[in-house]
């Protein structure tokens, strides 16, 4: 006998795109608290988050647990970071498409020529039996992405973005989770005292610092398979005055930005790497081409190097 | 985007005439949520971006409402802002650290987002009793508002930068504060505009910046 309960499914009676969907909504929509670690450039990094949508919208807490209390929260409007040893607080605009752990295009063909979405059998995460799906990309020019689901209320219990050499690069894993109950409120435990010390900056300019345009004089002559022009904009340098501009390319899933603005000495060019995110600067005719993105290094290179002067 | 929506992000853009940034400006004083989505609008990521210089110009405000006064900025939202931007030390910091532009409009937005800000924290103790779902982060928020205004803001982008440079950054061979703070810059502008890949990482980046320290 096999005891459902709600939200529950075997693993075998969902796709893995299914799993995919029922995640994202699952943790945008579920009220949840838990630790998790964060684990990059081989640093391990713990942390708790509580998250909550009601009728005001969603909220979420993420802290730090490790060395200084760092705490940011974020709400539909806000993002509000809070460093508790410089006694500083920082007010930012939200981007509401973060508390989702994957944003799956409606249109699955955008990202079915290029990756290879698969059920890659079942684990124990946390506590919770757990469905695990992969997401293969089919060339060396993006990322590869293992979940491991929750059978129980779809919440993302773990995360693996694999490199081109199958190497985790970065991870996420909870190692506790569970289910706020109707009407609880976020923990407030272990947050940082916010008292009158501290220095409090929201930012914000009067004036246009970005705007969207058609098209740019600068050409990209060969995107790797997959990649298509989302948005091009010209930004506003400050120190310069002058815009430079932005080019947004994307294959339904990674992502990457090619920048381009007149040449300094504080670019030299090559490769850069922060962990996952890899960016290629070149010196173009004057001008620093910088790609950047979520994406293996081969990939900002082959852009970068495909950006033909005007 | 509706029509409201594409009225204010062109009037951010600078891109529409007197007349209609006037109409623009003029629902949006008259409508509260217009106020937060024309504050979404405005609001970008320049602390992100370590665009804050050392010093803030507290005059900046006065300077913004003297070109205002030189100008036909519309009456009512011109008068209305003049009223409250006598209270803005009590409440939120909204400074704008630009070169105030030559634009009757953009002028005007900025002291406009000035005052919609303490239109907004004045509303939300007026209303606090009507408000049930206050959340305890929105509580410490609006004690911070609280605040008087700091003279010499230490920009926390700086914070940030300091983060980046001894924690665990770009990895280049040129050991560059000015390129890691361009790299973190244009990294802060591409996730603007796109989805991580990993929903998560990217709070999770903010908070675990200097954790090894």
């Amino acid at each position: 006998m096999i005891l459902l309960v709600p939200g529950t499914l075997l693993a075998t009676e969902k796709t893995a795109m299914e799993w995919i969907h029922s995640m994202s909504e699952a943790m945008r929509n579920l009220n949840y608290r838990g630790h998790f670690v964060y684990m990059h450039d081989n640093q391990l990094e713990s942390m708790s988050i509580s998250h909550m949508k009601d009728a005001s919208g969603e909220r979420e807490r993420l802290l730090s647990l490790n060395g200084e209390a760092r705490e940011v929260i974020r709400d539909d409007q806000n993002l509000t970071c809070i460093w508790p040893s410089s006694r500083k607080v920082v007010v930012d605009s939200s981007h509401k498409n973060t508390y989702s752990p994957l944003l799956i295009p409606g249109d699955i063909s955008k990202i079915s020529h290029s990756y290879d979405i698969s059920l890659a059998g079942q684990g124990r995460i946390a506590g919770y039996p757990a469905v695990v799906v992969q997401i293969s990309p089919k060339d060396e020019f993006r990322y590869g992405l293992v979940f491991w689901i929750s059978q129980e209320n779809n919440l993302m219990l773990k995360s693996n973005l694999i490199n081109e050499r199958n190497e985790v690069v970065e991870q996420v894993m909870f190692t506790s989770l569970e289910l706020l109950k109707a009407g609880e409120a976020l923990d407030a435990n272990a947050t940082p005292v916010i008292d009158d010390s501290f220095t409090m900056v929201r930012y914000h300019s009067g004036d246009a610092a970005e705007k969207t345009v058609a098209t740019s004089s600068w050409k990209i002559s060969h995107l790797p398979e997959g990649f298509k022009p989302v948005s091009v904009l010209e930004r506003l340098n400050m120190e310069s005055g002058e815009f430079f501009h932005q080019m947004v390319y994307s294959d339904g899933l990674a992502s990457l930005s090619v920048f381009i603005e007149k040449f300094t000495s504080q670019m030299p060019g090559g490769n850069k790497s922060m962990g996952a995110v890899n960016a290629f600067i070149r010196i173009i005719d004057g001008h620093s081409v910088t790609a950047i993105g979520e994406v293996p290094a081969i990939t900002v290179k082959t852009i970068a190097e495909s950006v033909v002067y005007p | 985007m509706n029509e409201i929506d594409e009225k204010l992000s062109v009037l951010i853009d600078e891109y529409a005439d007197n007349e209609e940034s006037r109409a623009v400006l003029n629902d949006v004083i008259d409508d509260v949520n217009l106020q937060y989505r024309m504050r979404r609008y405005q609001m970008i990521g320049d602390v992100l971006r370590h665009e804050l210089p050392d010093q803030v110009d507290l005059d900046l405000s006065h300077q913004i409402m003297a070109k205002i006064r030189e100008t036909e900025a519309p009456v009512k939202s011109s008068s209305k802002n003049a009223d409250q931007s006598e209270a803005v030390s009590s409440f939120w910091q909204w400074i704008s650290f630009k070169p105030v532009a030559g634009f009757a409009v953009a002028a005007t937005v900025a002291v406009l987002s000035i005052t919609l800000w303490q239109s907004i924290a004045v509303k939300s103790q007026t209303d606090s009793e009507q408000n049930q779902l206050v959340s305890i982060e929105q509580q410490k928020i609006e004690k911070l508002a609280a605040q008087p205004m700091q003279i010499n803001a230490v920009p926390v982008s700086s914070n940030l930068a300091l983060s980046m440079d001894e924690g665990t950054r770009w990895s280049t061979i040129e050991d560059s504060p000015a390129l890691q703070q361009k790299l973190n810059a244009y990294l802060v502008n591409h996730t603007e505009y796109s989805a991580p890949m990993q929903g998560l990482i990217p709070q999770a980046r903010v908070a675990g910046y200097d954790a090894q320290q």
